[in-house]
């Protein structure tokens, strides 16, 4: 159950972290066919076409070097672990921003991060939280940072 | 400049605004592709006894916004244009969550359109409304135009 918990327990410092994840051709694939899906929202599932994320021939015939992931599979990560620690404050009034700064290519293990950067005073106290994802090595391929309201026990 | 290709979108291009109503499968389908697992996003079971649409569904809106105004280039039902594009940024302020059943009003403008290091960029400014005129997502978009690098533009 998404938590609605205090989150005043917070400090600057305080780490985040979601699951590791192999980046797969299928969960590239899976972003691919559900974000058309919900883009028609007629009911009908898509099986998307072809796209750098899912072919690499026409991956390669854009310039890369084979299939890449979306940046918004990543994002997705960092939300899904926000989700979970914030959950209400985080769907009700959080804003995330996230820059896809290195690709992420099939069979990456990649894992979600966060910081809490600062708590910003004021008449609705936010959490300022550092976000991002990094391969098993430590190669930031997505960063940002989330703001999210306080809540209160 | 409208109803050409993605790559014809000028610096000040204002979206027609397109309305719809969000549905479950809108909501489920894309929580489940993204292993987004919470009972919030999959059924009304939750403390806000409403089915939620995750925040980042926001991409959707903006792919729905491009095929209703980039008529030679309508991705969902297929079309292409000359070059793939790469995004690069994602900004989604959640003013209120977005409900299934809501009807939402998605509308938005080209804020930006510019060269850096060799790659050309569109800056994207989108709003989603609540059909009564309340706020529900402010939404900012980076994306690249092509991959390969315009070296006369470094």
């Amino acid at each position: 159950m998404t938590s609605t918990r205090s989150t005043v327990d917070l400090a600057v410092g305080d780490v985040l972290s979601g699951p590791a994840r192999l980046m797969s051709r299928e969960r590239m694939r899976w972003y691919c066919d559900a974000l058309e899906t919900t883009a028609l929202g007629t009911g009908q599932f898509v099986i998307a076409e072809p796209t750098i994320h899912s072919d690499d021939d026409f991956a390669i015939a854009n310039g890369l070097p084979g299939i890449i992931a979306d940046g918004m599979i990543s994002t997705n990560w960092i939300s899904g672990m926000l989700v979970e620690r914030f959950g209400l404050g985080y769907v009700g009034g959080g804003e995330l921003q996230t820059k896809f700064i290195r690709p992420i290519y099939e069979d990456e293990v990649i894992e979600t991060k966060g910081e809490i950067r600062a708590v910003e005073d004021g008449e609705r106290p936010v959490y300022v939280i550092d976000v991002w994802c990094e391969t098993a090595d430590g190669q930031k391929c997505t960063v940002g940072q989330a703001r999210i309201p306080v809540l209160a026990g | 400049m409208l109803d050409g290709y993605i790559s014809d979108l000028e610096k000040g291009d204002v979206f027609r605004p397109i309305e719809f109503e969000v549905t479950s499968l809108m909501a489920t389908q894309y929580a489940h592709g993204v292993e987004q697992t919470h009972e919030l996003f999959h059924s009304a079971n939750n403390p806000l006894s409403r089915q939620v649409r995750p925040i980042t569904a926001v991409h959707a809106d903006k792919m729905k916004l491009l095929d209703a105004n980039c008529l030679k280039e309508q991705r969902i039902t297929g079309g292409r244009g000359p070059d793939w594009r790469i995004h690069f940024e994602h900004d989604a302020e959640s003013i209120e969550p977005v409900f299934v059943g809501d009807t939402i009003r998605v509308s938005g403008r080209i804020a930006d359109r510019y060269w850096k290091r060799g790659r050309e960029y569109l800056l994207y400014e989108i709003e989603v409304h609540h059909a009564d005129g309340r706020l529900l997502i402010r939404y900012r978009d980076r994306t690249l135009l092509r991959y390969r690098k315009n070296e006369e533009m470094e």
